[in-house]
Formats: structure tokens, sequence, C-alpha cells
């Protein structure tokens, strides 16, 4: 008999979205009509804008119902479980006919996400089903340098934003002698805008423990520490959820896997919420229980990391990449991407797009074919300005550039960065001195305060662009920001003093005249900066309705009912009330 | 070794170890490369850049401090890039700076006058080194204290507390001026040897005197020409008697005079003196001509004979012996300075009951000094304020019979601060008077100009816009080169410190004019100021100090003011002055001339302003007895963070918050006072700005202090130090990095005990008891007491106690003494009370200092190491941080605050028994090392068969631990060869030591590297004792004094006998007979109070002590004493290390200890020789020829 399977994707953006209602809901209903189909949990597919999602699976068809609403449910119910009618207004996927999403979901290849939105995070036999653990076994016998090679062949790199090749990292712990190394998984993801890492952990914990472990293997360590951030409740539930399931299979633990020798345990750690952590020898300080603060390297953590001790630390998506790169072989993976970057590399696009969401697409691929393509474009139609890559240490790529392909390289001679996978997309009503302003202030407020020029450097900058964005600043500002911007990335010990300015550079490279508007013309072009808009009455369209006058918090409208109103612009504070509030467009907003 | 790598640094191939940091490399070579958060103790941490340098092939400049340096790596330390992220890196640590680096006071002062450093100097009573401070830059301060402008005052900023007025710093400068002027020997500079160059100086006004007296300090004859009669100038001339009389004048002058300077009056350039002459005799001319010309009412008015310029006024009434006489007339003074208030009062004091001053402002625009108008307003001048005249009316004889008038208004002018003036139309109103006295203005007098021009057909002296001389602002030379200006004459007319200033710098540059030097021009100073951030207001201060108001001067009332009289008759008590000078809020940083902040930012031009922004406000944290963090000047360098966590082991320090809103605070947030911070000072000692500091009891003095090199004196490590010094006080103690002390440490009791070196109560000469109170007697009567004493008991019943804190050198030569001088050997000292020479171990069986990092494991034995030894403490602490050895702490005490510094805690009972327990273990179960005890150790067997028949259960009880402990503890000593004991000897009985001993020996721990034995004596020359046979049967070299020794000392003492009845000091002392007690630097009664009735039983007690005390007050004979550090020798360490240090501050007391010791040798005819270092000679030989004794190697049978 052909199975109905039903699953409800219970991320946290699905969850967000009212998912886990639907499910309850499809809970009730099959109680009251068992059998009707199997009901499953899964995670994101990474359609976030879609949520929440219920995918349908029988022999017949293949399909997703996306934004189920209450309502819609019970459309869905009435129609599809009752009569066998699919809601075809509902449908957002479907692998027979054609459907909105189909395009979103096509255009992409899985490698990181290949289990995410399709197993039960929470359950490791469908791990296995999908050929979970089948790459530990198969390296069973390999040596340590058959596994490293391996990987090198694959051209992995570091996908927490380093672009490191993941292979070598790997070989320069393994060379060390010495019977204690660490693993340690980077899961502190920290860039505003991004949750790659989110996702993968919390729909393909067992992947990413895997692959932690052929690491493992591969340097000879014998323990790992996988450091996440708190802030994660349900990547940390599942992870142990998934720690403890591995355990009582014997795949943590000593002779794992029936591998004599073999010894491996696993931990988390949790941190604490601090941005820097996320940098490697900040992160290796906070497990030891000290004040997050980066170190000088040399010493790389692989000679002397954790306690002291040999340790290799990668990210999340790298590690869940290694068992699908194993049990493929390097050279399908290697099959993707260009000469220098290979595989695939896993975006979180938010901002003001038209779909939001997680797209996985091969390296090479063009910015604009996951922008325009993938993601529909701007939201609402809006005219696409930027795309914010790599977070607060990344940079805006203007939309003439977005042409640019996804590569390590290409990516930098934009002046942004490849990063851990942010792309935050702008258009017209974003005010890019704003912009950069917001991840300044992140960065400044996340500093450790070790270095003077990290510390102190980035509140000048903050200091001279919030001067620009309430109209107080001076033209030699803008050459003030440059000076210690070079400085600054000149003069850090760690990532993120050395790219904190990078948002300023880069949106200077490419919006300078955004910059100038503010300063010479007192003006925000997109907007956005409440001190430089200025609201006028248009006489000839003013009713003299009264509403606008009404609408203000500071009585700073005169006017009489039936005559025209006029904004007295020194009691005005720019609050938008009668901008809003007028019906016949008779406020001018400059 | 493993091999040296190549590098480039600055193109200069080089071949260095790898491993090494480019900045150590570089400092090795010789480049400064700035850096503040490295301390070469501490591990590289990186956090302040300014140390970056340029790497080829890498794009980011890499802290030099924690980069390793690679083969083939370039490195460049001095590009233009690096210099400008460094200098950037000091603008933004310096835009976070919110705080002082000097006083504004001493900031505002134009002779930059080191106001708060002679303040604190005056708190400490030391008043001639306030006026020797003061005459660094101001060589007239007994008239400045009378009569300055104090623009100090005015930024003072105890004007903003509750008190609302500033500190009365010209008060109290008048104050120690006086003291000194009255002295008997007034502060006299030291001369430089004459250069032969020779400066004539034109006027001997301020700017005048002050040139001549530093010119003349540094070789060069200045001769002033003065057209006048006397001398002074202004000063005589300007300002009346009753507020600067002459006699005060001319004791400054005479202060500068004997300096060699020489005034001739009545010489008037231009008139009987011309400058020809001058140009043919002098190297250089200085004019301080001043502005002479007064103003008169500049409204078009005829001369008349009752109308005078204030100036022509006032000197003619000097010129006349205060002789004028204005009774029953009027008189107007217009104008509202300083000038208008001398002729105001003056013209009271010449009679007149009607003074009236007429001002065109208000009375808040007047410049005078507002005590000034006060004091004039006492004495019942009147004012007119907002009028000014507008003509003037004559009577048929040309005199001046009144003023025509106008009122006048102010009007705001936006955006400025003072109003305008505009008269008021048909205000006019008529003034009538009889003299008209114009204090408004003054010129220079040209004609001396012109005199001088006609000697350079080429050019003229050049004037500036306001027609005064147009002198170099940094050197005052003028266009024609060998011509220098300053003074009234150069700025127009100012004030006298603003002339004092500018005669200090003229004669800077005219020496090296004369010299032929070249210019100079220092870099300006970096200077941090609050004012660089905020405003400073009252808001800021208020509920911040303790009220305490102003001592105000005293003044002679104001009915007995019809003279000219000083008014003003300064402060009469040293309370008042003490009380004044406590007011004095200390803005300046004790850190300014320490400060490697400061020394950068100086050094590479860093602007405070360049980044202005927003910054941290804190409140000093001041509740520790000791320490003071002032986070303001903290740049996070975490040096104080890591300094306590790698070698204190407490972990009180740690950052708190992120970005810029990062701070340093106590661990957890407790309150420092109430932390684990023991004090040990080591994060002050390594803070590189002011940020933390001790917490001062006394006035801080901010002061470029001389480092005085001295062994530690308070501790028994042998620890190099420097004393901080400022003449001859001692203000602090810093680490000095050396031999012993490798890793630049510091013992907690030098750090903050050094203020007993400044101790005010020495014993300055010899005393005897007369009538039971001490009476002062001469070195001669002293020995002849001596001897009389000794004369009258028995050779052995002169017994001897001598202090483990003297040198070897004293040491030694108080034994001589005792031995041929007196024929005993009753000598000994309380430090070796229940010791026998077991406690002496031999030099090998102490594990040396160096070998302490080479240990794996480390078991402190009792005590409170980082109480008493703190260094040592320190050291291991260290040591544990970077996991390279375990401690265990063996204590008897319950919970005690050590255990939170070590891995593991073994709490005992009884640590003899402990001991004792884990060798009749070894030795039952046969695990000790059997081949070098049978081999080698001596007693082994009776031992063996002492130790076997203890009952091991009762040990274990007796021990208070189960056996698992003691075979556990006994399994480490086999397992670890790398095991070290540290004990203090203070908190070890012998039996326990020895014991020890026995346990080294069993387990093969004694003469092994990194391995054996720390015994840390008490004092710093406790070891000495032993050393320099401070015993009775043992001679220098700790030799028994029997057989070929005894010759040898014989020989080498020119003596023929030397007594051998070996009676130790308690012995005698308990003897019924007559006892002589000679005690050298002890105080026995208090610090031994077991021996106070053995002590009072003597029939005479001659006490060589610092200060009096306890004992001195029971002794018949005193004598002074010194400190080791005035008189210079050598002590010998724990880890019997000798070390020598010079004499390196000068004794307070005309008192040497050697030179003594010679003369009491001499007064027993013993040939003896008074320097330490022929001592040092003598005693040497004495020396065991080699380290082996006859114990070495020697079981100790303890019962």
């Amino acid at each position: 008999m052909d199975k109905l399977i039903v699953k409800v994707g219970l991320g946290s953006c699905g969850i967000a979205a009212g998912a886990q209602k639907v499910y309850n809901r499809l809970d009730t209903y099959l109680k009251e009509n068992p059998g009707r189909f199997i009901l499953e949990k899964t995670n994101c597919i990474g359609m976030c804008y879609a949520e929440p999602l219920v995918h349908i699976e029988n022999k017949k068809n293949n399909l997703i119902y996306g934004r189920v609403s209450e309502l819609k449910l019970e459309e869905i119910i009435q129609n599809h479980f009752e009569k066998g009618h699919i809601v075809e207004d509902a449908v957002v996927y479907s692998d027979k006919h054609e459907a909105p999403e189909n395009q979103y979901i096509q255009s992409q290849v899985k490698w990181a996400m290949r289990n995410c939105g399709i197993i039960n995070p929470e359950i490791i036999d469908e791990y296995e089903a999908r050929g979970g653990y089948q790459a530990i076994l198969k390296v069973k016998n390999w040596t340590s340098d058959q596994i490293i090679n391996e990987i090198l062949k694959s051209g992995l790199r570091g996908r927490g934003g380093g672009g490191f090749p993941t292979g070598i990292k790997w070989q320069l712990a393994a060379k060390q002698v010495n019977d204690t190394k660490y693993v340690v998984c980077n899961a502190d993801e920290g860039d505003p805008g991004a949750f790659m890492d989110r996702s993968i952990l919390e729909g393909d914990p067992h992947g990413v423990i895997e692959g932690i472990i052929i690491a493992g293997k591969a340097i000879g360590a014998t323990h790992g520490v996988i450091y996440c951030r708190a802030e994660y409740p349900l990547a940390i539930k599942r992870l142990k959820l998934a720690i403890e399931q591995a355990k009582a299979k014997n795949y943590l633990g000593t002779n794992i896997f029936g591998i004599e020798g073999f010894d491996f345990d696993l931990y988390i750690k949790e941190g604490a919420g601090a941005f820097v952590c996320g940098e490697e020898t900040a992160l290796l300080a906070s497990i030891e229980g000290k004040r997050g603060m980066p170190n000088k390297r040399p010493p790389f953590p692989a000679e002397k990391g954790l306690w002291g001790f040999p340790t290799n630390i990668n990210n999340v998506e790298t590690y869940v990449n290694v068992p699908a790169i194993i049990l493929a072989g390097a050279e399908k993976y290697a099959a993707f991407g260009t000469e220098k970057a290979k595989g695939t590399k896993v975006f979180a696009v938010t901002g003001k797009i038209a779909k939001s969401g997680l797209v996985e697409v091969p390296m090479g691929t063009p910015i604009s074919t996951v922008i325009y393509d993938i993601c529909g474009g701007g939201a609402n139609g809006k005219q696409i300005k930027a795309v914010q890559l790599g977070g607060p240490s990344g940079g805006c790529i203007p939309s003439h550039l977005l042409d640019t392909i996804i590569d390590y390289d290409a990516i930098i001679a934009t002046g942004a960065i490849m990063g851990s996978g942010g792309m935050v997309v702008m258009d017209e009503t974003t005010c890019m001195v704003d912009v950069a302003k917001f991840f300044l202030t992140f960065t400044q407020s996340e500093s450790c305060g070790k270095c003077t020029f990290c510390r102190v450097g980035t509140l000048r900058m903050l200091e001279i662009l919030d001067r620009i964005t309430k109209g107080q600043g001076v033209i030699e500002d803008l050459d003030l920001l440059e000076d210690l911007a070079i400085e600054i990335k000149n003069n850090s010990l760690c990532g993120l003093g050395q790219s904190a300015p990078n948002p300023v550079l880069s949106t200077l490279k490419y919006f300078r005249e955004e910059y100038e508007a503010h300063i010479i013309q007192k003006r925000c072009p997109a907007l956005q900066c409440t001190e430089l808009i200025h609201y006028e009455v248009i006489a000839d369209k003013c009713i003299g309705c009264t509403l606008c006058k009404r609408a203000c918090p500071t009585h700073a409208i005169d006017g009489e009912v039936k005559k025209i109103h006029f904004i007295r612009q020194e009691d005005c504070i720019r609050c938008g009330a009668c901008f809003t509030k007028c019906k016949s467009d008779a406020i001018l907003r400059y | 070794m493993s091999e040296l790598i190549n590098i480039k640094l600055n193109g200069t191939k080089l071949k260095v170890s790898p491993g090494e940091t480019i900045l150590n490399i570089c400092l090795e070579q010789g480049y400064d490369i700035p850096h503040l958060c490295h301390d070469p103790k501490l591990k590289p941490f990186s956090s302040c850049f300014v140390c970056v340098v340029e790497i080829k092939g890498f794009k980011a400049h890499q802290p030099s401090c924690s980069t390793i340096v690679q083969e083939g790596m370039e490195i460049f330390t001095d590009t233009p890039e690096v210099r400008k992220s460094r200098k950037m890196a000091l603008e933004l640590m310096l835009s976070n700076h919110y705080a002082d680096c000097l006083a504004p006071c001493t900031q505002t002062c134009p002779a930059g006058v080191d106001i708060q450093g002679y303040l604190s100097l005056t708190e400490k009573g030391l008043f001639q080194q306030a006026v020797e401070l003061i005459k660094e830059t101001n060589p007239l301060p007994a008239i400045c204290g009378r009569v300055c402008v104090r623009p100090c005052e005015d930024k003072c900023r105890r004007q903003y507390t509750e008190d609302g007025v500033p500190v009365g710093i010209d008060y109290l400068k008048r104050f120690v001026s006086d003291f000194d002027l009255v002295s008997e020997s007034p502060v006299t500079p030291k001369v430089k040897e004459s250069t032969g160059k020779k400066v004539a100086i034109i006027g001997s006004g301020p700017a005048g005197l002050t040139a001549a007296y530093y010119l003349q300090i540094e070789g060069v004859q200045a001769d002033i020409y003065e057209k006048a009669e006397g001398v002074g100038g202004w000063l005589r001339y300007g300002i009346p008697e009753y507020r600067l009389p002459n006699a005060i004048v001319d004791q400054e002058v005479a202060n500068i005079t004997k300096l060699g300077v020489q005034i001739f009056t009545n010489q008037e350039l231009g008139g009987n003196l011309q400058y020809e002459t001058l140009d043919q005799n002098y190297d250089a001319v200085f004019l301080s001509i001043g502005a002479q010309n007064g103003d008169l009412l500049g409204i078009g008015e005829k001369p008349a004979p009752n109308l005078i310029s204030g100036i022509d006024f006032l000197k003619n009434n000097a010129l006349t012996n205060n002789d004028t006489d204005l009774s029953g007339k009027r008189v107007v003074v217009v104008g509202g300075g300083n000038t208008a208030m001398d002729c105001c009062r003056s013209a009271r004091r010449c009679g007149s009951d009607d003074v009236i001053v007429l001002y065109r402002r208000t009375e808040a625009d007047m410049p005078a000094n507002p005590i000034e108008i006060h004091e004039s307003k006492l004495e019942g001048v009147q004012y007119i304020f907002l009028a000014a005249p507008v003509d003037v009316y004559y009577d048929e004889q040309g005199n001046l019979t009144g003023l025509k008038c106008i009122k006048m208004k102010a009007e705001k002018v936006p955006g400025s601060r003072r109003s305008n003036i505009v008269p008021i139309e048909g205000s006019e109103f008529d003034l009538p008077c009889d003299l008209v006295l114009p204090a408004t203005g003054q010129k220079i007098q040209y004609e001396v100009l012109d005199h001088i021009n006609q000697n350079y057909p080429d050019q003229d002296l050049q004037l500036n816009k306001w027609k005064t001389l147009d002198a170099d602002e940094s050197t005052m030379q003028m266009n024609i080169p060998k011509i220098f200006a300053a003074g009234d004459a150069v700025t127009g007319p100012t004030n006298i410190i603003q002339a004092i200033a500018g005669g200090k710098k003229a004669a800077q540059y005219l020496t090296a004019f004369v010299l032929e030097l070249p210019f100079e021009i220092p870099k300006k100073p970096f200077i941090s100021t609050k004012d660089s951030f905020t405003k400073q207001t009252k808001d800021l201060y208020l509920n911040k100090f303790e009220y305490h108001p102003k001592n105000e001067m005293p003044v002679l009332d104001a009915q007995k003011r019809a003279n000219f009289k000083e008014v003003e008759l300064g402060y009469q008590s040293v309370e008042e002055v003490q009380s004044e000078v406590a007011r004095c809020l200390e803005c300046g940083c004790v850190a300014f001339y320490d400060c490697d902040l400061q020394k950068y930012s100086t050094e590479y031009e860093a602007v405070q302003t360049h980044y202005k922004g927003d910054y941290q406000v804190f409140e000093r944290t001041t509740a520790h007895e000791k320490l003071e963090l002032d986070n303001h000047k903290c740049i996070l360098c975490g040096r104080c963070v890591r300094v306590c966590k790698e070698y204190s082991g407490n972990r009180v320090w740690e950052f708190f918050k992120r970005g810029s809103k990062t701070y340093i605070s106590v661990n957890m947030e407790y309150d420092l006072a109430a932390s684990r911070c023991d004090a040990c000072g080591l994060c002050i000692d390594t803070c590189p700005t002011g940020a933390l500091t001790e917490n001062f009891s006394f006035k801080i003095l901010p002061a470029p202090y001389k480092k005085l090199p001295v062994i530690d004196p308070f501790g028994s490590e042998g620890f190099e130090a420097d004393l901080l010094d400022y003449k001859g006080n001692i203000y602090g103690a810093t680490a000095r990095t050396g031999i012993v002390n490798h890793k630049g440490l510091i013992n907690r009791d030098l750090f903050f005990n050094y203020p007993i070196f400044n101790k005010s109560n020495r014993i300055k000469t010899p005393m005897e008891r007369v009538n039971g109170k001490l009476v002062p007697i001469t070195i001669q009567q002293a020995l002849e007491k001596i001897k009389k004493a000794v004369r009258q008991v028995d050779n052995a019943d002169n017994v001897l106690l001598v202090s483990p804190e003297m040198t070897n050198e004293a040491m030694y030569m108080v034994q001589k003494w005792a031995r041929v001088g007196l024929q005993t050997n009753s000598i000994g000292s309380p430090y070796l009370m229940n010791r026998t020479k077991a406690s002496n171990l031999d030099k090998n069986d102490i594990l040396p200092l160096q070998e302490l990092e080479g240990t794996r494991q480390i078991f402190v034995l009792g005590g409170d190491l980082p109480q008493d030894h703190p260094v040592i403490s320190h050291l291991i602490q260290n040591h544990r941080y970077f996991n390279k050895s375990e401690i265990t702490f063996i204590t008897t005490e319950q919970n005690h605050p050590y255990s939170f510094r070590t891995d593991h805690t073994l709490k005992i009972a009884d640590s003899y028994y402990f001991i004792k327990a884990v060798c009749h273990y070894l030795v039952h179960t046969e695990k000790m090392f059997g081949i070098f005890v049978n081999g080698l150790a001596k007693e082994w067997t009776p031992y063996r068969d002492a130790i076997i028949k203890y009952d091991y259960a009762q040990l274990l009880n007796k021990a208070g631990v189960e056996a698992s402990v003691i075979e556990n503890f006994a399994q480490i000593l086999i397992d670890i060869p790398e095991t070290a004991f540290i004990l203090s000897e203070k908190n070890t009985d012998e039996k326990t030591m020895t014991e020890l001993k026995n346990l080294m020996l069993l387990t093969e721990k004694q003469g092994k590297t990194f391995s054996g034995m720390v015994v840390l004596k008490p004092a710093c020359n406790t070891q000495g004792l032993f050393d320099m046979g401070i015993y009775p049967d043992y001679g220098p070299g700790f030799r028994k004094m029997e057989g070929s020794y005894l010759e040898l000392l014989k020989n080498h003492w020119h003596t023929s006998r030397l007594s051998t009845n070996f009676s130790c000091p308690g012995d005698a002392l308990q003897k019924e007979s007559p006892k002589n007690l000679f005690i050298f630097g002890l105080n026995v009664i208090h610090d031994t109070p077991e021996l106070n009735d053995m002590i009072k039983k003597s029939s005479f007690i001659c006490v060589q002590s610092l200060f009096e005390n306890e004992t001195t007050q029971i002794a018949d004979l005193v004598l002074p004493m010194n400190f080791a550090v005035e008189i210079g020798g050598s002590f010998t360490s724990s880890f019997k290390v000798a070390q020598t240090f010079q004499a390196v501050k000068k004794s307070k007391i005309d008192w040497n200890d050697y030179q003594f010791y010679a003369q009491l040798h001499q007064s027993f005819d013993i040939q003896s020789p008074k320097h330490y270092s022929e001592i040092f000679l003598e005693m040497i030989s004495l020396l065991q020829p080699s380290c082996c004794s006859d114990n070495r190697h020697c079981f100790i049978i303890n019962n």
C-alpha cells in the first residue's frame, strides 16, 4: 500500500511561523483518523519565506504546501486528506507539476543540507537510512593520510569564512606528536542575518557529529568539543539528543564503530554569546573558562590549541560536508565549483529580498543567480541596490557587480568576503551609511576590548558615522574614517578587528555619493536617517483636513480647516506622523 | 642548542636564535621600539599595538612583542607607516585617558613651577627642599610668594569643591621661602665652573635677575646694569612696600649676587653707559628693560603737574621713601588693574582720605587681583564703575582741577566673554579732584633701543605689532643674534612670573649662544589633561572631597594701615601651613616621570584631542589599604591581570565588559579590599602608567627619582631592587632585574615599607644615660665608656648580640672586636636561638634559585610563603602557571589561604612527625636509595637503627595522617626526581629541618639538579650570622675555632691569644657576675620578650640602633647606626650567595658604622681597615677554601 507521509518543518523558523500549531492540528486529525497518513517531523528545507511548510510524500506525488495557515490547513485536510484533491493554490513545490517554488528547490545543489528538511533530525535511524554513519565505516581502515588526502582532493575549504583548505588544516594537526589532541566544532554563528549553521545543527546534527568523528580519526584526536552559542537552544537540544543516540550505538566512546583503539568522545560547550568567540583563539580561551580574548597566532591551534594541545577547529558547515564527500568520493564533490573553490556553499539570503531563506548552490554560481533567479529579486519588486556578504566582517557588492561569481577570490576582489554565508539584500530604501553604522555598532560592542585600534578606533569610526547620519558630518570626516579604517585593519590581532572596518570601506567605495549627500546636502537619499528627513506641505494638494495637524505630537503644524497647512521646521521632530496620516499625498517627504 | 636563523632587520642581516620575539631582538639590537603591554616577565599579550613593525610579505602590521622571528624574515621597525600606526594607537588610547599628567596649577604657571611637588615637600616639613624645587624654575620665590598674580590658583581644582576657593599656593610658597631666607644656610644652587663667557644684562627687574641667576649657575658671568640707584626694577619702584618690603627684595637679590652675579647701579644705557662698551666686553647682551613709560588719559589732555602716570607716582613715592603727602587731597585713579590698586592703596597711605578709582567697566571685569580690591575697600578706597573721563578741567596755573566723565553701559556681545562698553549719551558728570593718576597702560622706553640701533647701521632691533621687542618665542633671541630680550619689554606690561619665565628661557639659550652650542628646542612634553575632555566645573567635584576651608592669610588690621608696613603677615605656624597643604587634591600623576604612555606620546608627538569622542568616567578605587586604581589612566594592557595570574596566583584583576566599555576591575567584582589581594605590589610595579599606584599615606611626589641600586634589605632572597630617591629621601622601590632577580620581581616589604628610610627619629650621636636620661656625648667619650665597662668584668662576661640585618662586613668587625678586643666568644643572635650548626646547610644541599624552574613537584612545608617570602612564592606560582610543576602545600593549619594557590593541600598535625613517618616508611620498606645511603652518606647505620625503632602507627598518629598519605607521598619522592621542598626558617624548627635533610638523603634529592630543599631565612643576612662567625665556637667561614684555624686567626688578626672559652651568650647572661651586654642593631626587648629578664640583669648595656626604641630605653650607652644602604657591604642570601652592594644613600646622620668599628678596634689596639671593601678582603681570606663542610651527606639523629 502506498503510504502517505506528511512532514511538518519544525525548525526554529518554522516554529516561529506557526508550524507547531500545524503539526498539532495534524496530530489531532490523525488520532481521529488513524492510519490516514504517517505524520513526521522534519526541519527547515530552506524556504523560510514560505513557512509553515507541510511536505506530502507518496509514490504518486511529492509536494510541499507553503504558508500553511490554520485556515489553509483545514482546506488541505478537507480536500487533500479527505478527498485526495490537491489544494493547488497552496502548493509551493511539486515534483510533478509546475509550482511557484520549483525553481527555488531545483536550482540548488544540496551537499551540506542534504538531509535538512528531509529527515527527522531527532531520529538517528533516519540519518542512517540516508547513508548516515556509512562514511566513517568507509574510512574504518584508512590511514590518517588517506582520509586527509581525500579531503584535500575534494578541495573543501573552511566554510566559516576564512576559506583555509580543510585538508591542510587537518594535516597540520595530524603531524603533531601528542597523545592528546582535540577536534573543535565552531558552532558560534554570530553574524547578524546568518543562520546556515543553526539550520544544519537543527536539521542534521548527526551529519555534523559524523564529520567531527572523521576529523578526529584523521588527526588522531580522542576528544571533540562543539562550541555552540546558547542562543541556539533547539540546536543544542538536538545535538545533545544526537550525542546520546550516538553513544548508545557506540558511535561515540571507546572502540567506536568496533574500531579497536579508536576512542572518541564529544562534548557541547555553550557559548555565552560573545561574537568574538567565533574567532578560534578566543573560542578556545572561552572553552578553557577564560575571558574570550584572541591570542596571537602562531602558535596555531593545530600546534598549541585547547589546553595547549594540538587542536583542529572547523565550523559546522565544513564538518557536515565531510561524510558526504567521503561517501560520494572527493571527485564528485570537486566536480562542482571553480578552480580554487570546490563544492557548494550555503547562503542565508535575507533583507529586502522576495524569497528569504537558505540556498545551497555550487561555487562559481553568479550572485545574481541566487538573488534574482532563485530568490526572486527585490522584495515588493523594488530595485536591489547592493548585497552585503560576510556580515559585519564583510562588505557590500553593488548591484552592477552582482554577476560576480561565488568564489573566494572573486568576492574579495569586490571588497567583500565570502564569509560564513550571510547574504543581506538591500534596496533603494536602504541607507548605506546606516548599514555601515549598523554593522559597526555590532562589531564595536562585540569587540573583546583587547586591542587599542579595535576597542577605541571602531568607537571613533562609529561616532563619525553617527555624526554623518545626524547631519553633523564634515567632508574631512570621510578621510578620517578611511584613515581609521585602514589603521584598524592593519593593527588588530584577530579577524574581528581586522575586518570590522570592511562595511565602512566597501560602502565608501561604492556609495561615496550617499555619504557626501549626508554631509554636503544634509540629505539621506534613502530617507532612512531621521534627522535628515524633511516634511513639507504641498500647497496644491492640501485640502485642509487637519489630519496631519492632529497627528503631530509636537504641534508643529499650523493650519485651519479647509486652509492650507504649514509645518514649522524648527518644531518638527521628523517623526513622519503627518506623512503617514495624510490621505491626499499632500506631505512631501524628502 | 638550536641553530641560529637569518633575518633582516631594517636592512641589516642578522643571525638570531629561533623562538625569540621580534621585540626582544630589536631591543637587544638597540632599536627603541615603543611598547606598553609588554613586560618581559609575562607571556606576550599584544593589546596596545604601539610596538607594531612591518614585515615583508605580511599585509598588516605585526605586534613585535608576540611575533616570533622566522627564517628569512625582513623586518622594518621605523617606516612612516609604522610610525603613523603607533601614533594613532597612542592617540586612540589618549582619547579615552580622562586624566591629568601634570596638575593644572603647574601647567598654568608661566614659569612651570612644580607646585604639586613643593606642596608635597612642604607637607613633609622639607621646606628648604621645597625652595630648592621652586628655584629650579623661579629664583624669586619670596617675592612671588607675595605679589604673584597667581594664575595657578585660578586653575586650582580645589575651588570646585565645597570649600569654593583654591589652595593658598602663594601663601605656602611665601612661607617656605621666608623660612629659607632666615635659615642659617639658605638654599644655594651649585654653580658650575666658569666658562669664561660673559653676558651683560640691562635692567635688574625680575627678568634680568632671573636670567642672571640661571646664567651664573651655568658658569656664565652675568653682569647686571641698572639705571636706578636701587636694584629690582619694578619690584622696588613699582610695587609699594606694604605689599613687597624692600628688605625682601634685597634678600632675594643677595641670594643671587652671592652666586657671583654683579650688579652695577646708576648705569643708564645710552646715558653714562655706552652700548659699544658692552658690545666689546660681553659675549651677549640681554635686554630686560621693562615698559617704563606710563600712559596718561589719552583724551587729548595737556600735561599738568598733578596729572601723573600711576607708575611714575609709585616710583616717585618709592624714591622718596614713601614720603609723598596727599593729606586733604582728593585722588582719582583711572583704571582697574593691579597698578591702579597699588596707586589707590598707596594714595590712602600717603594721607588722602578721598581716593576714588574710576573704572570704565564693572567690578567683575577688573583685571586686578580680587584680594587687592577687597583690601582697598577695607582701607576706604571708593569706586566709580562704568564711567570714564572724557575731558579735563584746568585752573589758570595749568593745574588740573577735575575730570569730566561720562557714564557707560554694558552691552552683551553674543559669543564674547566680555560685554561691550558704550557711553550713555548725555550722562556726563564732573569729578573735581586734586590729583589724577592714570593707570591704564605702559610702553617701553624707545630711547634705549635707538641708542642700541646706532651701533647697527644695517638693521634695527625688530618690534612686533604691539611695538614691543620681537624676540623669538622659543629662545628669546632678537634679530640681532647677540641680543636677547624678555620681560615687559617683550610681552608688554604683564606680570612678574611671566618675566621670570622669559628670563629663565633666555638664560638657557644665552648660555647655548655664548658657548656656541646648537639651540636645542626640546620636544614639547605630552601632557594629558582632563580639560581636553570637558571643562572642569563644580558639578564634577562636589560631594567628593572632605570639606576643608582655606586657611586665610593673617593681615594687618585695617585700622593700622596708615603706613607702608607689610599688610599680609604670612602664615604663623607650621600647623596652618600643613592644614593648607592638605587641601591640595594632588591632581598631577605620580607616575608622570615614569609613565611609558607619556614618554611615547611625547616622542610621537601625539595629540590628545585628535580622536576626540566618548570617554569613560570612573570612580577611583581607594578602599584598599595599599593599592589604588584609577581606571581613567588604564590603557588595558592587562599587565596587572597577567602578573596577578602568572605570579601571585591570586587572580585578583580581570577585564570586564566588551568593546569600548571594557575596563579592569577586581575579579568577580568583589570589593578590592575584600578580595584575595594580598598586596604583593607586583601589579603596581608593572603598570606602565599611573593607573595602579600605591595608596599613599602622604601627598604624592611626582619627581624624576634617582634609582639607587640595592639588594633587598627586607628579604633574604638577595633580590636586586632600586630605591627611588629624591633629594635624599626615599619615595618608593621598584624591581631591578639582575642575576638573582632574573624575572624582575619585588618583595612586598620593600615595596611598601620604604618610608622607614625617611623616618625622622634616627639616633644621630652617641648618648649616655645620665640620671635616667640619654644625653649626647662624643664618639671618644663613648669609646672611653666602653673601655671602662670592659675593664670591670671578666672577659667571658662580655656578651654580644648581633642583628641579621647587618652587612657581613659589619658582623665581621663586631665579631673580630669581640674575640680579639674583648677576648670573649659569647657572641650570637636571637635568630640563632635553638639552632645548632646543623641549621647551617651546606651550599650544595640548597637548591639553587635558578634550578627552581626545572622542578616538576614542589612541596611547600608550612609557613605562609606569599606573606613571608613573596618573591619565592611568585617564582613558584609562575612555574606552576606554565604547568611545569605541581605545588603541594603541607600545612598544619585548617583552611590556610595559600591553599587557593596550590594544586594540593596536605593537612597534617605535625610536620616533624610527618617527615619522620616518611623516613621510617622508606627505611622500613627499603625503598630508599640504597646505593647512595650505603655508599656515600655518613652515619647511615646508626640512623637506620634509630629510625627503624619508631612505631609507625604512633608516627602516623602524631603526623595526623593515614598510612596511604605517607605512602603516596613517598612514592612521589621516588617517582619524581625533580622535587623540591620550600620551607621558611621562621616556621620550621631545627628538628623538622634536619629530619627533612635526612629525607633528602634517603631519596637522593640532595646535591642533584632540580631537586633538594630551600630554607628561606627570616632576615636579609641571617645566613651571614653563620658565615661571619656570630657563633661562640665557630669563626668566620663558619669554621670551628680550633687547631690550625685558630692559629690562622691569630696570625691574621695579629694577636697571640684568643679565648677558648666558648660559652654561649645565653649561658653567659645567666651567670650572676657583672656582665656587659652589647646589642648591635636589635630591638631585643620588643622582638624577643622571652630574653628580657636575662637582658635586664646585665650591669652595662650598650645598644647600637637606628632609632630610639624599647631597647635603647634600657641602655646605658646608645650608639647611632647606619642602614646598610648608607654604608655598602654584602649580604648572604638564603641560597648562600653573597652579594655586594655600594653605599647608595647618603646618610642623614654624620656617622659611618665601619669607621666607628675601626675606631673601636683601634681603641682596643686592633689593626683593622675602615672601608667595607678592605674589610671584605680581610674577611674573605678566612672563609672556607672549598664549599664542602663536614656535615655534608651526614644523617642527623633527632630524638
